[in-house]
């Protein structure tokens, strides 16, 4: 009898031993040796103004490969790994960047610099013409991306990375500073040449295929006219048609290009006496130069461009 | 053997059925108080663990309740919906890390929950299989839900409809399971994760849909007009994302229009924490913040209000089980008369014939009190398993 | 020896008076003692067992004059000297047959239970042909078997002293002058002393002396 209790209590302790719940194992994160921060951006400007705020301090990480185009360039997950784990993420905002409008990123890496422009943004009612559903092509508005087309904000975007940074590396805040104030200085140059070119040239009209040139335009006094020409479509009768009722109603005699078109468009345009532009808004890094240089000697070019075709550019009179 | 022992298990073997029957009447009248502080005191810890480990909630005015609730243990209320307009400007305050959550669909009755990648580093969830989320369409489950369903990392979970009987407005998606969570002991456990990207999709402000060749797809063309082809209402959306259609998903508005349930604030310190609660205590104030410490302790003080009714109840039910065991005792002291004159007359001691009468109290009182020992033990042990069960599967 | 000398006894609050003024019995002596009902048969049977006081005279049982003993000690010359054999058997019905016979060990700490008690008490199992019996339960062997485990019972101990309170009442004729005759064998082997209390003339014939209790009965109105 004693036997078969102490069976019993034996049996129970067992089934308490192993009854016994292991807490979850909470596994410590095992953080890489990585003294140097990683900082992802998504188009050539921001990967400018960080480097000219810390140069080698940080690993500026522009994932989008050199022949790719960074609004609608998709990382592999390799590359969308390195993303998550970055440090710190620079949108533009505005939706330039279609990966970041589709990845799942840590928000409170991330620093879209367009908050610090909204104030400036520039919203075009007929950005996307839509088709889809019951209701047939609708327009949605949306707000124009390339910001840094204008030095000024260009200037705040920085200074908007710039607070970032120092919060990342807080022991760089002076050289961070300094460096800000040396790149808002060669900001200004730029931001001076636009003042002459508004001062030249004041109120021009001029086409573009699609809303890219807007704040270039509001800096110097001038208006754009987007097209909705899709990228490598050529032009057809019906959108020939619209140009030139729109060329007539405005007299607008320029078109300003991303890239170089086809010499048959620039004919063609001609013909109809619009001359042909090519103005790089530089989303990807330049073969030679930098920003500064690159956005510097296009400004040359345009003040040079303008200087010959300016007769013809100026709207009609009402 | 002890002679009085011996006798003692000879007669409760001889009569089993009362024997196991004032066992178990005694055991429950002890077991159901004893469960009960453990149930309440665990009901307790799990709710106040959640809620001190969710410093803020930001949420549309209503019911503080249904807002704590839904954002903590993602309970099915119907909260007001405010946008993500407000998750900006506390961002911009830099006063606290806010954190949305979109609450509402269900993905095979589970909650879905939509958020950033931030909620699973503020939870400190860890993937134990698989990838955290990636892309558009990706979702992560937690462990206790994989396990349930039968999901791992590769797998296809479908939304459910909000509504089975309105097909239009439903947009349920096929998401693509791309990890498994590690257990928490937490509601996180029986919850779908995605991107709140991709709960906007299948809330239908985003979508995706093939793109419409003039020439091919003259059914769906509805006019061409310039470079533009115009697609008719029969062009079909795509129910789930894939690396062929990613690129085609779009979204309608401006992100800061988009709707989200509630927002968890991770204040910087304290001094912030302060300055948010001063922001929003206006009457004019959009949103509601609450702390959910103190709307649990709210809940916390009706369950023991009711706790103490229970206990009251338990006394009665004690008292009455604890006075038929005494008349059950007299009784078998009356029954067993003879038998103790008998044992006298044989020699025995009057206390040997009364620890053998006592003997049989204190057998069954003590195995009672080990099977409830037993039993709590079990529990505690598995308090959190069991209140699952109980009150959630 | 047993020997009652000027004994008085009453029950409080009765009309029942017991006055032996000179009674002698020797040891090894086989007595039957024989009475109506209410004649007192079973109380000179507690008189001799310690169970009962008697209120005057002297006592003496294998030489303690068991007036002088406290409760304790009375209980110890029952343990050692007695043992006693029920009309209605008085077994437990949760014990079985084993247990039944070795009951004065558990419910008596003076008595120490040992391997030599286990085969005593098997050996008398077997001499009353009911070793068979050991693991059964009361309730699955007949009127005769129970009376004579009850015997086993009450001799494991080896009293000195066997009282029997018509332990044949409750039997049939045949199983009467079983038990009868088993009593007096033991009681003969072992030199007890046997007082066997019976209603049955038919049983007297083997025993040594017949006492009838009656003349020494007394029934006291009480005012």
């Amino acid at each position: 009898m004693m036997q078969r209790i102490y069976l019993v209590i034996a049996l129970f302790s067992l089934t308490m031993l192993f009854a016994c719940q292991q807490e979850p194992q909470q596994k410590s994160k095992t953080t890489t040796d990585n003294t140097t921060p990683t900082v992802v951006v998504v188009n050539y400007p921001l990967e400018f103004i960080v480097e000219s705020l810390v140069g080698p301090d940080v690993k500026v990480l522009n994932p989008v490969p050199a022949d790719a185009d960074p609004e609608t360039w998709f990382p592999d997950d390799a590359m969308l790994l390195k993303i998550q784990q970055a440090d710190l993420i620079i949108t533009n905002g505005a939706d330039f960047a279609d990966w970041v409008k589709k990845l799942s990123l840590p928000r409170s890496k991330v620093l879209r610099t367009s908050l610090s422009l909204k104030d400036a943004l520039i919203t075009v009612p007929d950005f996307d013409v839509h088709t889809h559903g019951a209701g047939g092509a609708h327009s949605h508005a949306g707000t124009v991306a390339f910001f840094w087309l204008d030095p000024d904000l260009m200037t705040r975007q920085a200074d908007a990375i710039a607070k970032k940074l120092i919060l990342l590396l807080p022991q760089e805040k002076a050289k961070i500073t300094a460096n800000l104030k040396k790149l808002q200085g060669s900001l200004l140059l730029l931001s001076q040449k636009l003042d002459q070119l508004r001062t030249n040239y004041p109120g021009l009209h001029w086409f573009s295929q699609r809303p890219v040139y807007q704040y270039l335009a509001r800096r110097i006094n001038g208006t754009v006219h987007h097209l909705h020409w899709e990228k490598n479509t050529a032009p057809n009768e019906s959108t020939w048609s619209k140009l030139n009722t729109m060329q007539e109603q405005q007299k607008i005699a320029l078109m300003f290009w991303e890239q170089r078109p086809e010499e048959k468009v620039v004919k063609e345009l001609q013909q109809r006496g619009v001359a042909s532009f090519v103005l790089d808004p530089l989303t990807v890094k330049p073969a030679q130069g930098d920003y500064l240089t690159e956005m510097q000697r296009q400004l040359n070019q345009l003040e040079a461009f303008l200087k010959q075709h300016t007769s013809s550019s100026k709207p009609a009179e009402k | 053997m002890n002679g009085i022992l011996r006798l003692t298990f000879r007669y409760l073997a001889y009569n089993k059925l009362k024997t196991i029957t004032l066992i178990l009447c005694v055991s429950l009248a002890l077991l159901l108080p004893v469960l009960l502080q453990f149930g309440v005191v665990q009901f307790e810890q799990d709710l106040l663990a959640r809620a001190r480990s969710t410093p803020l909630i930001a949420g549309a005015k209503g019911s503080r309740f249904d807002l704590a609730l839904q954002s903590m243990y993602f309970s099915r209320a119907e909260l007001e919906p405010t946008t993500m307009q407000e998750v900006e400007s506390i961002q911009e305050t830099g006063y606290a890390l806010p954190i949305p959550l979109a609450l509402r669909f269900t993905a095979q009755g589970a909650p879905l929950v939509g958020t950033t990648l931030d909620y699973f580093e503020f939870r400190k969830l860890e993937i134990e299989k698989g990838t955290s989320l990636r892309r558009l369409g990706d979702c992560v489950i937690g462990a206790s839900l994989a396990e349930k369903i039968q999901l791992k990392p590769g797998d296809r979970l479908m939304s459910d409809p909000l509504n089975v009987f309105d097909l239009s407005g439903n947009y349920p998606l096929k998401m693509r399971v791309v990890g498994v969570l590690g257990k928490s002991g937490s509601p996180d456990d029986d919850a779908v994760f995605v991107d709140l990207k991709t709960e906007w999709v299948i809330s239908g402000i985003g979508h995706g849909h093939q793109s419409i060749n003039a020439a091919t797809d003259k059914d769906l063309v509805l006019k061409q007009e310039d470079q533009r082809t115009i697609a008719n209402a029969a062009v079909p959306q795509f129910n789930e994302v894939t690396e062929d259609n990613l690129a085609s998903f779009h979204f309608h508005g401006q992100s800061e229009t988009f709707p989200i349930s509630s927002i968890i604030l991770v204040p910087a310190d304290e001094k912030s924490e302060v300055l948010l609660l001063g922001m929003y205590d206006a009457e004019n104030s959009v949103l509601q913040l609450i702390r959910p410490t103190e709307i649990v302790n709210e809940l916390l003080e009706l369950v023991f209000r009711v706790k103490q009714l229970f206990d009251m109840n338990t006394l009665l039910v004690s008292v009455s089980v604890g006075l038929l065991l005494a008349l059950i005792f007299l009784l078998s002291l009356r029954l067993r008369k003879r038998e103790r004159q008998t044992m006298f007359q044989l020699g025995s001691s009057r206390s040997t014939i009364w620890k053998l009468q006592l003997t049989e109290i204190a057998f069954i009182l003590g195995t009672s009190l080990i099977i409830v020992f037993g039993i709590a033990v079990v529990f505690r042990i598995y308090a959190y398993q069991i209140m699952r069960f109980l009150f959630i599967e | 020896m047993i020997r009652l000398q000027q004994l008085h006894f009453r029950y409080p609050q009765s009309t029942f008076r017991l006055n032996i003024p000179e009674l002698e019995i020797k040891a090894a002596e086989r007595i039957a003692v024989i009475g109506p009902s209410g004649c007192g048969k079973t109380t000179l049977l507690n008189l001799i067992s310690g169970i009962l006081i008697p209120d005057q005279g002297t006592l003496i049982s294998c030489g303690i004059d068991l007036k002088t003993l406290n409760d304790s000690q009375r209980r110890a010359y029952r343990i050692s000297k007695i043992g006693f054999v029920f009309q209605e058997f008085e077994l437990i019905d949760y014990l079985n047959v084993r247990d039944n016979i070795l009951l004065p060990y558990f419910i008596n700490g003076t008595l120490q239970l040992d391997e030599s008690v286990h085969a005593r008490a098997q050996e008398l199992a077997a001499s009353m042909q009911i070793d068979q019996y050991f693991s059964s339960r009361i309730d699955q062997i007949s009127q005769g078997e129970r009376q004579r485990v009850a015997i086993c019972r009450a001799l494991l101990p080896q009293p000195q002293i066997l009282l029997a309170d018509e332990p044949t009442g409750n039997l049939d004729p045949a199983n009467k002058r079983l038990i009868r005759d088993l009593l007096l064998e033991h009681a003969t082997r072992t030199n007890a002393t046997l007082i066997m209390v019976t209603h049955d003339d038919r049983l007297l014939d083997q025993f040594e002396r017949t006492i009838n209790i009656e003349r020494f009965h007394e029934v006291v109105e009480t005012a």
